[in-house]
Protein backbone atom coordinates (compact mmCIF):
# COMPACT_ATOMS: atom_id res chain seq x y z
CA UNK A 1 0.00 0.00 0.00
CA UNK A 2 1.73 3.00 -1.01
CA UNK A 3 1.47 6.07 1.92
CA UNK A 4 -0.24 9.55 1.65
CA UNK A 5 3.52 10.63 0.11
CA UNK A 6 3.13 8.12 -2.63
CA UNK A 7 5.95 6.02 -0.76
CA UNK A 8 5.30 2.10 -1.43
CA UNK A 9 5.10 0.76 2.23
CA UNK A 10 5.93 -2.54 0.87
CA UNK A 11 9.16 -2.56 -1.44
CA UNK A 12 8.00 -5.45 -4.58
CA UNK A 13 4.26 -5.03 -3.02
CA UNK A 14 2.85 -6.13 -6.35
CA UNK A 15 5.25 -8.91 -7.50
CA UNK A 16 3.54 -10.82 -4.65
CA UNK A 17 0.73 -13.35 -4.95
CA UNK A 18 -2.34 -11.81 -3.27
CA UNK A 19 -2.37 -14.73 -0.98
CA UNK A 20 0.65 -14.40 -0.07
CA UNK A 21 0.49 -10.70 1.10
CA UNK A 22 -1.72 -11.50 3.55
CA UNK A 23 1.30 -13.41 5.59
CA UNK A 24 4.46 -12.02 4.28
CA UNK A 25 6.11 -8.85 4.45
CA UNK A 26 9.42 -7.72 1.63
CA UNK A 27 11.06 -5.12 2.62
CA UNK A 28 14.84 -4.03 2.92
CA UNK A 29 16.90 -3.80 5.54
CA UNK A 30 17.72 -0.38 4.75
CA UNK A 31 14.45 0.61 4.57
CA UNK A 32 13.52 -0.39 7.87
CA UNK A 33 16.56 1.51 9.35
CA UNK A 34 15.70 4.47 7.97
CA UNK A 35 11.62 3.97 9.09
CA UNK A 36 13.20 3.59 12.54
CA UNK A 37 15.50 6.40 12.50
CA UNK A 38 12.94 8.48 11.02
CA UNK A 39 10.11 8.19 13.78
CA UNK A 40 13.11 8.37 16.39
CA UNK A 41 14.74 11.46 15.62
CA UNK A 42 16.43 12.39 19.01
CA UNK A 43 17.01 16.05 18.98
CA UNK A 44 20.13 18.34 20.24
CA UNK A 45 19.04 20.85 22.10
CA UNK A 46 21.24 23.93 20.08
CA UNK A 47 18.75 27.07 21.26
CA UNK A 48 21.53 30.18 20.83
CA UNK A 49 19.03 33.16 21.10
CA UNK A 50 15.11 33.26 20.47
CA UNK A 51 14.19 30.66 18.43
CA UNK A 52 14.61 28.55 21.55
CA UNK A 53 11.67 29.86 23.00
CA UNK A 54 9.74 28.30 19.84
CA UNK A 55 11.76 25.12 20.04
CA UNK A 56 11.17 24.80 23.62
CA UNK A 57 7.19 25.55 23.50
CA UNK A 58 7.22 22.77 20.42
CA UNK A 59 8.73 20.43 22.59
CA UNK A 60 5.86 21.48 25.50
CA UNK A 61 2.60 19.94 26.15
CA UNK A 62 0.60 21.99 23.74
CA UNK A 63 2.55 21.16 20.54
CA UNK A 64 4.00 17.85 22.12
CA UNK A 65 6.92 17.11 19.32
CA UNK A 66 7.27 13.10 21.36
CA UNK A 67 3.90 12.92 18.50
CA UNK A 68 6.32 12.68 15.78
CA UNK A 69 9.19 11.24 17.85
CA UNK A 70 11.14 13.77 17.76
CA UNK A 71 10.81 15.38 21.38
CA UNK A 72 13.84 13.57 23.03
CA UNK A 73 16.45 16.76 23.55
CA UNK A 74 19.50 15.45 24.43
CA UNK A 75 22.18 17.75 26.15
CA UNK A 76 24.91 15.77 24.41
CA UNK A 77 25.86 15.26 20.62
CA UNK A 78 26.75 11.52 21.08
CA UNK A 79 23.41 10.87 22.13
CA UNK A 80 21.70 13.17 18.91
CA UNK A 81 21.30 12.78 15.34
CA UNK A 82 19.24 16.13 15.14
CA UNK A 83 20.61 19.31 15.19
CA UNK A 84 18.07 22.00 15.69
CA UNK A 85 19.86 25.21 15.15
CA UNK A 86 17.68 27.97 16.82
CA UNK A 87 19.05 31.25 17.13
CA UNK A 88 22.09 33.71 16.37
CA UNK A 89 25.00 32.17 15.32
CA UNK A 90 27.89 34.36 16.30
CA UNK A 91 31.49 34.02 15.13
CA UNK A 92 32.75 33.04 18.71
CA UNK A 93 29.80 30.18 18.44
CA UNK A 94 30.84 29.14 14.96
CA UNK A 95 33.77 26.53 16.09
CA UNK A 96 32.09 25.17 19.00
CA UNK A 97 28.71 24.21 16.90
CA UNK A 98 31.03 22.82 14.23
CA UNK A 99 32.94 20.60 16.70
CA UNK A 100 29.49 19.54 18.70
CA UNK A 101 28.38 18.87 15.41
CA UNK A 102 31.48 16.72 14.68
CA UNK A 103 30.70 14.69 17.83
CA UNK A 104 27.33 13.68 16.62
CA UNK A 105 26.82 9.87 15.45
CA UNK A 106 26.38 9.21 11.50
CA UNK A 107 23.95 10.16 10.46
CA UNK A 108 23.23 12.86 11.71
CA UNK A 109 21.09 16.15 10.46
CA UNK A 110 20.61 20.05 10.69
CA UNK A 111 17.47 21.86 10.66
CA UNK A 112 18.44 25.76 10.43
CA UNK A 113 15.55 27.04 12.65
CA UNK A 114 15.28 31.11 11.66
CA UNK A 115 16.23 34.14 9.59
CA UNK A 116 19.72 34.23 11.52
CA UNK A 117 20.65 31.12 11.20
CA UNK A 118 19.61 30.82 7.48
CA UNK A 119 21.39 33.92 6.54
CA UNK A 120 22.29 36.10 9.34
CA UNK A 121 18.66 37.68 9.47
CA UNK A 122 18.82 41.20 11.02
CA UNK A 123 22.78 40.80 11.68
CA UNK A 124 23.33 40.01 8.00
CA UNK A 125 24.57 43.65 6.94
CA UNK A 126 26.09 45.34 9.47
CA UNK A 127 26.19 42.72 12.30
CA UNK A 128 30.12 42.31 12.36
CA UNK A 129 29.69 39.07 14.93
CA UNK A 130 26.95 37.17 13.45
CA UNK A 131 27.35 34.29 10.60
CA UNK A 132 26.05 35.07 7.58
CA UNK A 133 24.44 31.06 7.53
CA UNK A 134 25.00 28.16 9.20
CA UNK A 135 25.89 26.90 6.37
CA UNK A 136 28.89 28.09 6.05
CA UNK A 137 29.50 25.93 9.16
CA UNK A 138 27.73 22.39 8.70
CA UNK A 139 25.72 20.97 6.23
CA UNK A 140 21.88 22.12 6.36
CA UNK A 141 19.31 19.28 5.97
CA UNK A 142 15.98 21.37 5.97
CA UNK A 143 16.21 25.54 5.95
CA UNK A 144 13.13 26.97 8.11
CA UNK A 145 12.45 30.43 7.85
CA UNK A 146 11.07 32.96 10.45
CA UNK A 147 11.61 35.76 12.80
CA UNK A 148 11.20 33.29 14.94
CA UNK A 149 9.03 30.04 13.34
CA UNK A 150 6.08 29.30 15.28
CA UNK A 151 5.53 25.94 16.40
CA UNK A 152 3.53 24.57 13.48
CA UNK A 153 6.03 25.57 11.55
CA UNK A 154 9.06 23.68 13.33
CA UNK A 155 6.65 20.57 13.35
CA UNK A 156 6.61 21.10 9.55
CA UNK A 157 10.18 21.25 9.56
CA UNK A 158 10.72 17.95 11.15
CA UNK A 159 8.42 15.70 8.89
CA UNK A 160 9.73 17.35 5.95
CA UNK A 161 12.98 16.02 7.36
CA UNK A 162 11.74 12.83 8.15
CA UNK A 163 10.35 12.58 4.23
CA UNK A 164 13.78 13.56 3.26
CA UNK A 165 15.60 10.58 5.41
CA UNK A 166 13.47 8.04 4.09
CA UNK A 167 13.26 9.63 0.09
CA UNK A 168 17.27 9.34 0.30
CA UNK A 169 17.31 6.11 2.14
CA UNK A 170 20.75 4.31 1.29
CA UNK A 171 22.46 7.68 -0.59
CA UNK A 172 25.64 8.56 0.62
CA UNK A 173 25.90 11.81 2.83
CA UNK A 174 26.23 15.71 1.63
CA UNK A 175 29.33 17.03 0.54
CA UNK A 176 31.12 18.64 3.76
CA UNK A 177 31.40 22.81 2.77
CA UNK A 178 34.55 24.24 2.20
CA UNK A 179 36.47 26.83 5.01
CA UNK A 180 36.21 24.70 8.15
CA UNK A 181 36.12 26.83 11.36
CA UNK A 182 39.64 26.02 13.94
CA UNK A 183 38.55 26.18 17.27
CA UNK A 184 40.80 29.09 18.43
CA UNK A 185 40.16 28.25 22.40
CA UNK A 186 41.35 23.97 21.67
CA UNK A 187 43.58 23.89 24.74
CA UNK A 188 44.17 20.48 24.91
CA UNK A 189 45.61 20.27 21.50
CA UNK A 190 43.41 18.05 19.99
CA UNK A 191 42.78 17.96 15.92
CA UNK A 192 39.32 19.54 16.00
CA UNK A 193 38.89 19.93 11.79
CA UNK A 194 37.16 16.97 9.95
CA UNK A 195 39.49 14.96 7.93
CA UNK B 1 14.23 63.30 20.62
CA UNK B 2 12.82 66.72 21.23
CA UNK B 3 15.22 69.45 21.44
CA UNK B 4 16.49 70.42 25.41
CA UNK B 5 14.10 73.37 25.34
CA UNK B 6 11.12 71.72 24.65
CA UNK B 7 11.83 70.15 28.13
CA UNK B 8 10.13 71.16 31.34
CA UNK B 9 13.54 70.26 32.69
CA UNK B 10 15.71 71.93 30.45
CA UNK B 11 14.61 75.37 31.93
CA UNK B 12 16.66 75.26 35.00
CA UNK B 13 19.90 73.55 35.67
CA UNK B 14 19.62 70.47 37.99
CA UNK B 15 20.15 71.33 42.06
CA UNK B 16 22.23 68.47 42.43
CA UNK B 17 24.33 68.73 39.47
CA UNK B 18 25.00 72.30 40.01
CA UNK B 19 26.36 71.43 43.33
CA UNK B 20 28.61 68.83 41.88
CA UNK B 21 30.05 70.98 39.21
CA UNK B 22 30.87 73.74 42.19
CA UNK B 23 32.55 70.98 44.43
CA UNK B 24 34.47 70.15 41.19
CA UNK B 25 35.17 73.47 40.97
CA UNK B 26 36.51 74.86 44.19
CA UNK B 27 38.67 71.38 44.64
CA UNK B 28 39.63 71.19 41.33
CA UNK B 29 39.71 74.51 39.65
CA UNK B 30 41.60 73.55 36.32
CA UNK B 31 39.92 70.31 35.80
CA UNK B 32 36.76 71.68 34.34
CA UNK B 33 36.32 71.79 30.64
CA UNK B 34 33.15 72.11 29.38
CA UNK B 35 29.53 71.74 30.75
CA UNK B 36 25.52 71.72 30.12
CA UNK B 37 23.74 71.73 33.12
CA UNK B 38 19.98 71.35 31.81
CA UNK B 39 17.73 68.08 30.50
CA UNK B 40 17.98 64.89 31.99
CA UNK B 41 21.56 63.57 31.02
CA UNK B 42 23.49 66.89 32.17
CA UNK B 43 27.45 66.54 31.21
CA UNK B 44 30.69 67.84 33.00
CA UNK B 45 33.59 67.30 30.85
CA UNK B 46 36.80 67.23 32.52
CA UNK B 47 40.38 66.76 31.39
CA UNK B 48 41.64 63.15 31.35
CA UNK B 49 44.31 63.81 34.23
CA UNK B 50 41.60 64.92 36.54
CA UNK B 51 39.71 61.97 36.07
CA UNK B 52 40.31 59.73 39.17
CA UNK B 53 40.21 63.19 41.38
CA UNK B 54 36.69 63.90 39.89
CA UNK B 55 35.15 60.25 40.70
CA UNK B 56 36.52 60.15 43.86
CA UNK B 57 35.16 63.59 44.87
CA UNK B 58 31.73 62.83 43.49
CA UNK B 59 31.80 59.30 45.32
CA UNK B 60 32.18 60.79 48.79
CA UNK B 61 31.56 63.91 48.75
CA UNK B 62 28.40 63.46 51.28
CA UNK B 63 25.92 66.11 49.92
CA UNK B 64 26.45 64.12 46.15
CA UNK B 65 27.71 60.69 47.04
CA UNK B 66 27.54 59.42 43.71
CA UNK B 67 27.75 56.08 44.64
CA UNK B 68 27.19 53.68 41.31
CA UNK B 69 29.37 53.56 37.75
CA UNK B 70 25.62 53.04 35.96
CA UNK B 71 27.28 52.63 32.59
CA UNK B 72 30.87 53.52 30.74
CA UNK B 73 30.18 54.13 26.85
CA UNK B 74 32.52 55.96 24.34
CA UNK B 75 32.00 58.44 21.19
CA UNK B 76 33.95 58.16 18.03
CA UNK B 77 35.12 61.26 16.23
CA UNK B 78 37.56 60.07 13.71
CA UNK B 79 36.42 63.60 11.72
CA UNK B 80 35.16 66.07 13.98
CA UNK B 81 33.82 69.61 12.27
CA UNK B 82 36.50 71.14 15.09
CA UNK B 83 39.48 70.02 16.42
CA UNK B 84 41.39 66.85 16.27
CA UNK B 85 39.80 63.25 16.50
CA UNK B 86 39.37 62.25 19.68
CA UNK B 87 37.03 59.42 21.16
CA UNK B 88 35.39 60.48 23.92
CA UNK B 89 34.51 58.32 27.35
CA UNK B 90 31.28 58.84 28.94
CA UNK B 91 31.03 57.72 32.73
CA UNK B 92 27.43 57.70 33.52
CA UNK B 93 26.81 58.65 37.37
CA UNK B 94 23.71 57.89 39.37
CA UNK B 95 23.47 58.46 43.05
CA UNK B 96 21.31 55.89 45.10
CA UNK B 97 21.95 57.40 48.46
CA UNK B 98 20.69 61.27 46.99
CA UNK B 99 18.43 60.05 45.17
CA UNK B 100 17.21 56.46 45.76
CA UNK B 101 15.06 56.29 42.47
CA UNK B 102 16.52 53.18 40.67
CA UNK B 103 14.24 53.08 36.91
CA UNK B 104 15.15 55.41 34.48
CA UNK B 105 11.19 56.44 34.18
CA UNK B 106 10.54 57.66 37.70
CA UNK B 107 13.90 59.68 37.54
CA UNK B 108 12.27 61.32 34.31
CA UNK B 109 8.40 61.79 36.37
CA UNK B 110 10.69 63.46 39.68
CA UNK B 111 13.03 65.28 37.34
CA UNK B 112 16.39 63.58 38.63
CA UNK B 113 18.68 63.44 36.24
CA UNK B 114 21.68 61.04 35.70
CA UNK B 115 25.09 62.54 35.43
CA UNK B 116 27.48 61.81 32.63
CA UNK B 117 31.21 63.20 33.15
CA UNK B 118 33.15 63.10 29.87
CA UNK B 119 36.70 62.67 28.80
CA UNK B 120 38.16 63.37 25.70
CA UNK B 121 41.18 61.80 24.59
CA UNK B 122 43.19 61.48 21.14
CA UNK B 123 42.50 58.86 18.47
CA UNK B 124 45.52 57.48 18.13
CA UNK B 125 46.30 56.53 21.75
CA UNK B 126 43.17 56.56 23.74
CA UNK B 127 44.29 55.65 27.14
CA UNK B 128 42.38 56.71 30.25
CA UNK B 129 43.05 56.10 34.37
CA UNK B 130 40.94 52.88 35.53
CA UNK B 131 37.91 53.94 37.98
CA UNK B 132 37.95 49.88 38.86
CA UNK B 133 38.84 51.07 42.45
CA UNK B 134 36.84 53.47 43.05
CA UNK B 135 33.78 51.84 41.69
CA UNK B 136 34.22 48.13 41.33
CA UNK B 137 30.98 47.54 38.74
CA UNK B 138 33.29 49.98 36.04
CA UNK B 139 34.89 46.24 35.60
CA UNK B 140 32.86 45.31 32.68
CA UNK B 141 31.80 48.62 31.49
CA UNK B 142 35.94 48.99 31.27
CA UNK B 143 36.06 45.76 29.19
CA UNK B 144 33.37 46.51 26.97
CA UNK B 145 34.57 49.94 26.14
CA UNK B 146 38.30 48.47 25.24
CA UNK B 147 36.63 45.80 24.07
CA UNK B 148 34.29 47.49 20.62
CA UNK B 149 35.77 51.01 20.84
CA UNK B 150 39.72 50.38 22.03
CA UNK B 151 40.30 52.65 24.49
CA UNK B 152 43.07 51.66 26.98
CA UNK B 153 42.14 51.56 30.72
CA UNK B 154 45.41 51.75 32.77
CA UNK B 155 45.88 50.66 36.16
CA UNK B 156 44.34 47.69 36.34
CA UNK B 157 45.94 44.40 36.23
CA UNK B 158 44.57 43.22 32.83
CA UNK B 159 42.17 44.18 30.48
CA UNK B 160 40.26 41.27 28.29
CA UNK B 161 38.17 41.42 26.00
CA UNK B 162 34.14 40.90 27.17
CA UNK B 163 32.27 39.94 24.40
CA UNK B 164 34.13 39.30 21.08
CA UNK B 165 36.96 36.03 21.22
CA UNK B 166 40.83 37.07 22.08
CA UNK B 167 41.52 36.52 18.59
CA UNK B 168 39.00 39.86 16.80
CA UNK B 169 40.67 42.02 14.54
CA UNK B 170 40.39 45.18 16.11
CA UNK B 171 37.82 46.81 17.82
CA UNK B 172 34.68 46.91 16.14
CA UNK B 173 32.74 50.09 16.51
CA UNK B 174 35.67 52.44 15.53
CA UNK B 175 34.24 54.20 12.38
CA UNK B 176 37.03 53.47 10.56
CA UNK B 177 36.72 49.58 11.38
CA UNK B 178 37.05 47.39 8.01
CA UNK B 179 35.32 44.12 8.04
CA UNK B 180 37.83 40.63 7.52
CA UNK B 181 37.27 38.52 4.44
CA UNK B 182 36.56 35.88 7.07
CA UNK B 183 37.33 34.75 10.67
CA UNK B 184 38.32 31.55 10.76
CA UNK B 185 37.58 30.15 8.02
CA UNK B 186 33.77 31.26 7.86
CA UNK B 187 33.28 34.05 5.10
CA UNK B 188 32.13 37.47 5.77
CA UNK B 189 30.43 39.55 3.49
CA UNK B 190 30.91 43.17 4.16
CA UNK B 191 27.98 45.58 3.55
CA UNK B 192 28.13 47.75 0.48
CA UNK B 193 28.69 51.45 0.73
CA UNK B 194 29.81 51.79 4.06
Amino acid sequence: MPDEHGMSMIPGESLLDPELQQSVILTKVQWVKDWGRRHALWPMAFGLACCAMEMMATAATKYDLDRFGAGVFRASPRQSDLMIVAGTLSHKMAPRLRRLWEQMPDPKYVIAMGACVIGGGPYSKFGYHVVQGVDLVVPVDVYLPGCPPRPEALIDAIRKLQFRIQERSGETLPDMPQGLPQDPTDEDGEETSAA
Amino acid sequence: MAEPSDSPVAAAADPVTAKALEALQAALPDAVVDSVLTGQHPWIQVRAQDLRATCRLLRDDPALRYDCCHLISAVDFPAPTEGEPHIDVVYHLVSYVVRPEASYAKRAEKNDPFLAIKVSLPREKPEVPTVLDIWIGADWHERETWDLMGVRFTGRAELPRILLPEDWPGHPLRKDWEFPASYHGVPIIPPEGL
